[in-house]
């Protein structure tokens, strides 16, 4: 039996079109369970040795246990682990799919759009997370991964492509390049959170302004989720000395294959281009003369990009919140790295980081609107008493 | 000053940007992060509360904006003038740009709002600075009508608890029952006219002096409380109320005795000074005249003659003249009720000090009311 664990009914319905009718046409296989009372009336027979519990990652935070929450989640990872059972933990703040054994993580997105065809794959007896993970065909990972090493056994007598000295070459972890482009800054990109895609930004790109950058397009847990295209998101959204500069993304396959993806749009964008897995290709794009790309065109370019609220924000916390939170941090002149309690990692994500640099908010606000913060302290703190002035008699 | 912040996500950095951005101070604005917690906390008076809509995932589900915890908080707060809140000023902070919503909630009591920006109606850097500065200026004014407010409802509130435990009004008798009751309205009516703001548009056109006719509302009560304290059965005759001379108070001193050709008062005046203790006035004499029969008598008068007949001796008697002459006096100065050639010919009818000066009337004349109430009756 599969357990699907979230409260979140209404995205359910409104986002994913799961109705209770849907569930209800699969009720012999698959059982949704909304509330905690659902859940604890239910505890006996969600854990049952063979069954599929898909779980939903913050499902606990707005109830009265909210603070057992990770106790929990051990119990679920050690269920899964010692019994002959499935775990998916799913959640809007997951930008990628990851499978390890019979664990699986992936965006609520994925679980839902691939959902119907695992429990039809299940009625069949066949239980594979890998048709939660990648749908309809889940051998498609394995051809991209044929087609990967094929490209680099094709590369073995290249030579890499003599250019300048200001280019920087960003290799995956696994199945990379070996000396990709001669003089090139070489690194390796190790994880692919938003979080790392920052901290890496922050430190590779802000000491000299490159010629171009070059991205890997499939690295991270699953090459299938395209990551090389939100790195460049990234790199153009993140106030870095080389946010402009030309990016080109290497890969095996051709845009045909990502225009599903979420960031397919940054390749519409100027200066950034999807090129093929070679010495030859990689070489040949550093000399291409370069357009000019000025800053002031970047907000238009942004725009180009139309990214989706995510998921996680339509869970209890709305992105109202952390908006309404920045915007009024920005206006009144305060670091927002200052505020206790905010989530310093919302700023760090693609979709925050695309709307500041769209709106061109990482400039400072005008020197009127300083004073006028200023003027607003004077008077909510009133007249201050500094001291008195001793006057002579003569004058007093 | 005390602040309240009702918002589920208050410690996930509303408190921190609220008190660094519009308090300007931190620790004195407290939280409420649900709504089971927030309706505790409204039981203790504050100076300002910023309130949220949705504190709930329910909230978030819910489709009409009556459902939702922070609306029915805020009837919680507004539902009676006696609630310990009913004069805070209330801040909305929403997510909801409808301005139809908006217009439900000051309908229903919140004095001004912040609009979360969200992505999806993204507003222009402009917008944006103006959202803040609208919040800082609604803060800073705000706290001021707030202080206001609370001293009058404060003083508003004694008298109305005072009149619910007053001998002299608990009865079963309709007569004071009525004036109670008229009191009472007079009390709300009082408040609300100090308190009624003008749109901009009205600043710009229509004068405004609010205070002027409050002070004249809660004046009037006087009218009310000389009678409440006054024995009526044996004052006037049955309606249409037409006294005998006699005036009689409830604890059976009389303000105006009648005896065979003369009358006697319960205060007089000697060397321009009022003093309590009775002076007969024979037949040949003004005075005579003055109160017998069914001859209105002024409303000072009968205030002065209360006060005569409720203090225990000359001394308490002439604090409380000290008290009311001042306010007697700037009643009768009132351009509302007769204007001097005066102030005709050389005065403004408002000004700024004006308007400061019948604000501190109020604040007195529902002073000396609490006063009047708490004589030993």
């Amino acid at each position: 039996m599969i357990y699907l664990i979230d409260d979140k009914k209404i995205r359910q319905e409104k986002d994913y079109k799961w109705t209770d009718d849907r569930f209800e046409s699969f009720k012999s296989l698959i059982k949704p369970i909304y509330t905690l009372d659902d859940l604890q009336e239910n505890t006996t027979d969600i854990f049952q040795t063979g069954n599929v519990i898909l779980y939903h990652e913050s499902f606990l935070d707005s109830t009265d246990i909210a603070n057992e929450a990770s106790d929990r989640r051990r119990r679920l990872d050690n269920f899964a682990k010692n019994t002959n059972s499935y775990l998916v933990l799913f959640s809007g703040s997951k930008n990628t799919r990851n499978l390890d054994g019979n664990i699986a993580n992936l965006p609520v997105s994925v679980l839902y759009s691939n959902l119907e065809t695992f429990i039809q794959k299940a009625k069949e007896g066949d239980i594979n997370l890998k048709f939660l993970l990648f749908g309809e065909n889940p051998l498609v990972i394995k051809e991209l991964n044929d087609k990967i090493d094929a490209a680099l056994l094709n590369m073995i007598n290249e030579k890499a492509c003599k250019v300048g000295n200001a280019n920087f070459f960003i290799e995956p972890a696994e199945k990379n390049i070996n000396d990709p482009l001669t003089g090139c800054v070489l690194q390796t990109i190790f994880s692919d959170t938003d979080n790392e895609f920052t901290t890496k930004i922050n430190e590779w790109l802000n000491e000299m302004i490159y010629d171009n950058i070059f991205i890997p397009l499939c690295f991270g847990n699953t090459l299938l989720d395209y990551n090389g295209l939100r790195l460049a998101c990234h790199i153009r959204c993140s106030p870095s000395k080389n946010q402009t500069t030309r990016i080109f993304i290497y890969g095996v396959v051709g845009a045909d294959y990502l225009i599903h993806n979420e960031y397919f749009n940054i390749l519409k964008t100027k200066n950034t281009s999807l090129i093929s897995f070679s010495k030859k290709a990689i070489g040949e794009s550093a000399l291409i003369p370069k357009e000019h790309f000025s800053k002031e065109e970047l907000p238009g370019e942004l725009a180009k990009l139309k990214l989706d609220v995510p998921q996680n924000y339509y869970d209890n916390h709305a992105i109202a919140n952390e908006w309404g939170i920045y915007q009024m941090a920005r206006n009144a002149n305060i670091n927002i790295k200052n505020l206790d309690g905010f989530d310093i990692e919302k700023i760090n994500s693609l979709y925050f980081k695309w709307l500041i640099a769209k709106n061109k908010l990482n400039e400072p606000i005008p020197e009127e609107q300083q004073k006028q913060q200023r003027e607003y302290l004077v008077k909510i703190e009133g007249p201050k008493f500094i001291g008195k002035i001793e006057l002579p008699k003569t004058k007093r | 000053m005390k602040y309240l912040l009702i918002d589920d996500l208050a410690e996930h950095g509303w408190k921190s940007i609220l008190a660094k951005a519009v308090l300007k101070e931190e620790g004195n604005l407290d939280i409420a992060s649900s709504y089971e917690v927030a309706l505790k906390k409204i039981e203790y008076p504050w100076d300002l509360i910023f309130l949220d809509l949705r504190l709930s995932e329910q909230d978030h589900n819910a489709k009409n904006i009556i459902n939702y915890s922070g609306f029915n908080l805020l009837i919680e707060i507004r539902k009676d003038f006696k609630r310990e809140n009913f004069c805070t000023p209330i801040i909305l902070i929403t997510a909801s740009n409808k301005i139809w919503n908006i217009e439900l909630l000051r309908n229903n009591g919140i004095d001004a709002f912040y609009i979360k920006e969200h992505p999806d109606y993204k507003f222009d850097k402009k917008t944006s600075r103006q959202n803040l500065e609208s919040l800082q200026f609604s803060f800073l004014h705000l706290k001021e009508i707030g202080s206001k407010r609370r001293e009058i409802w404060k003083l508003c509130n004694y008298i109305l608890n005072k009149l619910g435990t007053h001998s002299y009004f608990k009865t079963q008798d309709k007569k004071y029952v009525n004036i109670k009751e008229r009191i009472t309205d007079k009390i709300k009516l009082g408040y609300t006219q100090l308190f009624k703001e003008q749109t901009d548009f009205e600043k710009a056109i229509l004068p405004a002096y609010n205070e002027s006719f409050s002070f004249i509302i809660f004046w009037s009560i006087l009218e009310e409380i000389t009678k409440g304290f006054t024995n009526i059965l044996e004052t006037w005759n049955p309606p249409p109320y037409k006294r005998d001379t006699n005036w009689k108070f409830r604890n059976v001193e009389y303000f105006i005795e009648n005896e065979k050709d003369a009358i006697v008062l319960n205060y007089f005046k000697e060397d321009k000074v009022l003093r309590k203790g009775s002076k007969t006035y024979d037949i040949a004499t003004s005075e005579f005249k003055k109160y017998h029969g069914d001859s209105l008598i002024n409303l000072s008068e009968q205030v002065y003659s209360l006060l005569a007949a409720y203090s225990n001796d000359d001394s308490a008697f002439q604090k409380l003249c000290e008290i009311f002459k001042p306010l007697n006096k700037y009643r009768n100065d009132n351009d509302f009720i007769h204007s001097s050639v005066l102030n005709i010919a050389t005065m403004k009818l408002i000004t700024e000090n004006a308007k400061k000066e019948a604000y501190l009337k109020n604040k007195e004349i529902l002073e000396f009311i609490k006063m009047i109430l708490e004589l030993r009756v």
